[in-house]
C-alpha cells in the first residue's frame, strides 16, 4: 500500500516538475516573437500604470521610407507676381510668403465646409503657389487657423519650411503664410522603418513621454534632418502629437523612424568644399 | 475485481515511467539550448538590441537581383524601389515548408541561371535553410543555397547552391511576389552581365566597363565607453594600457574588449568572449552570430551578411547594393567562433548622413581585365574564389567626419579579400605560403 502510495507521490510531482520545465521551454529566449511580445505587452503594462493614454490600433509592422534632398533656395520669392488675385509679399529673412485675398472669400460655417474650400482655393494658381502640393492636416491646425504641408509623392513633409496656414474668421479668409522646401527626390534607396509602436515605446523608455500624457495622433512624415551642401536632407521620422491630459497642451515630438533616436532641434553641418 | 486493481497498478506504472522519461528530455533539451546556456551564464545584464536591431532576414537578405530583358541577362537595381527589401518584407511571411532536391547536374544548374523566365535572387554566400526556419532539416550536404531562382508562380520557390550546383524545390504558400516582378521589370538600371564560374561559385563578369558612381556619407564614431557598456557593462570592469597605446577592458577571466588608440586613426576594435569548448554547426555559427552583431551596437541600418568561412561570419554596410570596405581588405564586423571563445572584430565608423549624389563615377574595367591582371601576377584562375564590385572607404579631406565610397573590385583568393590594386602589389612568397595552407 505503502509502495502504490509512493507511486502515486513520484506521478504527481514528476507531472508537475514536466509542467514547469515544459512552461520553461514556452517561455525559451529561442521564441524571439514570444520575447518581443512579452516586451510590448510589459511596456504597454507601465504605460497605462504611469497613466500614459494610447490610441487604439498602434501598428507594429515596420514600414519604409527614403533619405530625400532638396536644394536651398527662395523658391517662392518669383512666385509673388502670378497671385493676381492676391495682395502678397515675399519676406526673404524667413522665406515666408503672406498674402491677403483682394476680394472677400467666403468659405463657409463649419469646419467640414472650410476645408472642403479651401481645398478648392489653394488648387488655384492665382491664389497658391505650389498649391496642389499642400495637403490639409488637421493636427497642426487651431481654432481659426488652418494648416496643409507639402506632400510629395514620397510622403508628407512636416517642417516649419513646409507649410501653408490659411487664417480664417467668421467663415472668411483673412490671410494666408506660405513656405516652400522644394521639389524632393531621394538619395539613397528605399530603406525599412521602424513600426509606429516602436517609436512610441522608443520614446516612453528614452523618458520622452511624461506620465498623465495622451498620444492624440502618429503620424509617419518627413522632417528636416540637416543641410549639406546647400542641400536639405530630410528622413522619415515618426510624428507624435503628445497632450498632457492637465493642461491639455499639445506637443509635437518627432522619431527617426530609420534608427530610433528622438529628433532635437534641427542641426546644420558646414561640410562645403574648400 | 483483481484484475481491475493490477490494470490500475500497471497503468500507474507506465504513467510514472512516461512523467520521469519525459522529465528527463525536456531536462536534457532545455540543458543543450545553446540559447538558454549563453544567457544563464551572461555575467552581466547587458542590453543586446539597439534600438535599430534588425531581423535575421534584414541582415541575410539577398543582395543582388538578376533577370532577362532583351533575351540578355542583367544585373537589376533600381532606385525607387529596394528589391531586396521588397523580396524580404513578403519573404519574411512566407510559409516555408521541406526543400526538395530536383538537381545536382552543373548543366542543369547553368540552364537555370540562364532561364530567362525566372528571376534570380544572391545571396552574398551560403546561407542554411535551418537559419530561416529550424525545422528545415535536412542531411548533411543539402542544406546550403546562395541563390533563389522566382519564377512566375507564388507557390514555388527554387533555391540553388553555386558551390554544389544542386538545386530545390520548395512548396510554398501565403505570398505574392508580383509587385516584386513588377518593379524588377521596370528596374531603372539593367547592366548586361553574364555569369562565370570561379573557384567558389558563380561571379557576375561585366563584358564591357562599368561606370559606378562615387557616394559620401557624413558618419560618426562611437566612444570607447559606448562599446565597453554594451559588451563589458558598467561594473567590475578593469582597464590596461599596452605599449602600443591600446587599452584593453576586461570584465573577469570571460570577456575582453581591446580598443585602438586614440592617438591614430584607428577604429578597430577586438571583443573576445571566453566561454566553454564547443563545436558549433553552420546554423549554429550564422544564427549566433547575430546576437554578437546586435549586441555591438553598431548602426544596423544598411548591414547585412557578407561572407562565411567555416566559423567566420562577416557582415558589412551595403550603399546602394554594393558592399563597403572600410580599407583595401577589411568590412565592417567579423565573427570568429573558436572552440573556447568567440572573437568580434569591428570598425566603428556608422554611417550617418548620405549625401546628395554630386555626378562623381569611377568607370572600372570589364572583369576580363582584372582576371589577366590577376594571372599575370602569378595567381592563378583556380585560386580565384570569388570577384565582385565594392566600395572602398576613403576619408575626404574637406571635412573631419565625411568619407567617400569609391567603387573598386575586390577579389577572394586564399581564403582573402582585397582590391585589385592590392593584389597587383601582393608578395609572391606570402602568397605561396598562402596557397599551400589554402590547399
Amino acid at each position: 500500500m505503502d509502495h502504490k502510495r509512493i507511486e502515486w507521490l513520484f506521478f504527481v510531482v514528476f507531472v508537475l516538475i514536466n509542467l514547469y520545465l515544459g512552461i520553461e521551454i514556452w517561455r525559451s529566449p529561442v521564441r524571439l516573437n514570444d520575447a518581443t511580445t512579452k516586451t510590448n505587452a510589459n511596456i504597454r503594462t507601465e504605460m497605462q500604470g504611469d497613466g500614459i493614454e494610447l490610441p487604439r490600433n498602434i501598428s507594429d509592422k515596420i514600414d519604409a521610407g527614403y533619405y530625400l534632398a532638396t536644394k536651398e533656395a527662395n523658391y517662392l520669392s518669383d512666385k509673388v507676381g502670378t497671385l493676381t488675385a492676391m495682395n502678397a509679399e515675399y519676406a526673404k529673412g524667413n522665406s515666408t510668403l503672406t498674402a491677403t485675398p483682394k476680394m472677400t472669400v467666403t468659405l463657409g460655417k463649419t469646419p467640414s465646409e472650410i476645408v472642403a474650400r479651401l481645398n478648392k482655393f489653394k488648387n488655384v494658381s492665382a491664389n497658391v503657389a505650389y498649391g496642389h502640393q499642400f495637403t490639409y492636416e488637421a493636427n497642426l491646425s487651431g481654432d481659426d487657423t488652418y494648416a496643409f504641408v507639402q506632400t510629395s509623392t514620397y510622403g508628407r513633409i512636416y517642417d516649419d519650411n513646409a507649410v501653408l496656414t490659411f487664417t480664417v474668421r467668421s467663415g472668411r479668409l483673412v490671410m494666408y503664410t506660405q513656405t516652400y522646401i522644394g521639389p524632393v527626390r531621394p538619395v539613397r534607396e528605399l530603406q525599412s522603418t521602424i513600426s509606429g509602436w516602436h517609436a512610441v515605446s522608443t520614446m516612453y523608455t528614452d523618458q520622452e513621454l511624461a506620465n498623465n500624457s495622451k498620444i492624440v495622433a502618429l503620424k509617419l512624415g518627413y522632417s528636416k534632418m540637416t543641410v549639406v551642401r546647400g542641400s536639405v536632407i530630410l528622413l522619415p521620422s515618426w510624428l507624435v502629437w503628445v497632450e498632457n491630459k492637465e493642461t491639455k497642451n499639445i506637443t509635437l515630438k518627432r522619431v527617426n523612424a530609420f534608427n530610433g533616436q528622438i529628433l532635437q532641434a534641427n542641426t546644420t553641418y558646414s561640410v562645403e568644399k574648400n | 475485481m483483481k484484475f481491475k486493481k493490477d490494470y490500475g497498478d500497471l497503468l500507474l506504472h507506465i504513467a510514472t515511467t512516461a512523467a520521469i522519461l519525459l522529465s528527463i528530455l525536456l531536462w536534457i533539451f532545455i540543458m543543450t539550448s545553446d540559447q538558454r546556456f549563453n544567457r544563464i551564464n551572461q555575467p552581466t545584464a547587458v542590453k543586446t538590441s539597439t534600438r535599430t536591431s534588425r531581423s535575421l532576414y534584414d541582415l541575410y537578405a539577398p543582395t543582388s537581383l538578376y533577370g532577362f530583358k532583351d533575351g540578355r541577362l542583367r544585373q537589376l537595381y533600381d532606385e525607387r524601389h529596394n528589391l531586396s527589401l521588397e523580396f524580404i518584407n513578403e519573404f519574411k511571411t512566407v510559409k516555408l515548408s521541406l526543400p526538395r532536391v530536383i538537381s545536382t547536374n552543373s548543366l542543369a544548374y547553368q540552364r537555370r541561371l540562364n532561364d530567362s523566365r525566372l528571376l534570380q535572387l544572391a545571396f552574398p554566400d551560403q546561407l542554411t535553410f535551418t537559419t530561416f526556419d529550424k525545422k528545415l532539416v535536412m542531411r548533411s550536404g543539402y542544406r546550403e543555397f546562395n541563390r533563389i531562382f522566382l519564377s512566375a508562380s507564388n507557390k514555388i520557390l527554387y533555391f540553388g547552391n553555386d558551390k554544389t550546383n544542386i538545386i530545390y524545390k520548395m512548396n510554398i504558400s501565403g505570398v505574392n511576389f508580383s509587385k516584386l516582378r513588377q518593379y524588377a521589370a521596370n528596374a531603372n538600371s539593367q547592366v548586361p552581365i553574364r555569369f562565370v564560374r570561379f573557384k567558389d561559385g558563380y561571379s557576375v563578369y561585366y563584358q564591357n566597363a562599368v561606370r559606378e558612381k562615387v557616394y559620401s556619407y557624413l558618419v560618426i564614431h562611437q566612444a570607447d565607453s559606448y562599446f565597453v557598456s554594451r559588451l563589458l557593462g558598467t561594473a567590475s570592469v578593469s582597464s590596461k594600457v599596452n605599449k602600443d597605446n591600446q587599452t584593453t577592458y576586461s570584465l573577469n577571466y570571460y570577456n575582453r574588449l581591446r580598443v585602438p588608440s586614440r592617438e591614430t586613426n584607428d577604429r578597430n576594435y577586438v571583443y573576445v568572449h571566453y566561454q566553454k569548448n564547443s563545436v558549433l554547426s553552420p546554423t549554429q555559427v550564422l544564427r549566433d552570430s547575430v546576437y554578437y552583431v546586435h549586441r555591438v551596437g553598431l548602426n544596423e541600418q544598411d548591414m547585412h551578411f557578407f561572407d562565411a568561412d567555416g566559423s567566420n561570419i562577416t557582415y558589412t554596410n551595403y550603399i546602394e547594393g554594393i558592399p563597403v570596405f572600410i580599407d583595401d581588405r577589411n568590412v565592417q564586423l567579423k565573427t570568429n567562433f573558436l572552440t573556447d571563445s568567440v572573437r568580434v572584430q569591428f570598425n566603428s565608423t556608422n554611417f550617418q548622413i548620405p549625401i546628395p549624389f554630386d555626378g562623381r563615377t569611377e568607370t572600372l574595367p570589364p572583369t576580363q581585365t582584372v582576371v589577366e591582371t590577376l594571372m599575370n601576377r602569378g595567381i592563378s584562375r583556380d585560386s580565384i574564389q570569388k570577384i565582385i564590385v565594392g566600395f572602398i572607404l576613403q576619408n575626404d579631406n574637406s571635412h573631419a567626419n565625411l568619407i567617400n565610397l569609391v567603387p573598386t573590385y575586390f577579389v577572394k583568393v586564399y581564403g582573402q579579400w582585397r582590391t585589385l590594386a592590392s593584389w597587383k602589389n601582393w608578395n609572391m612568397t606570402y602568397g605561396s605560403n598562402a596557397q599551400k595552407e589554402a590547399n
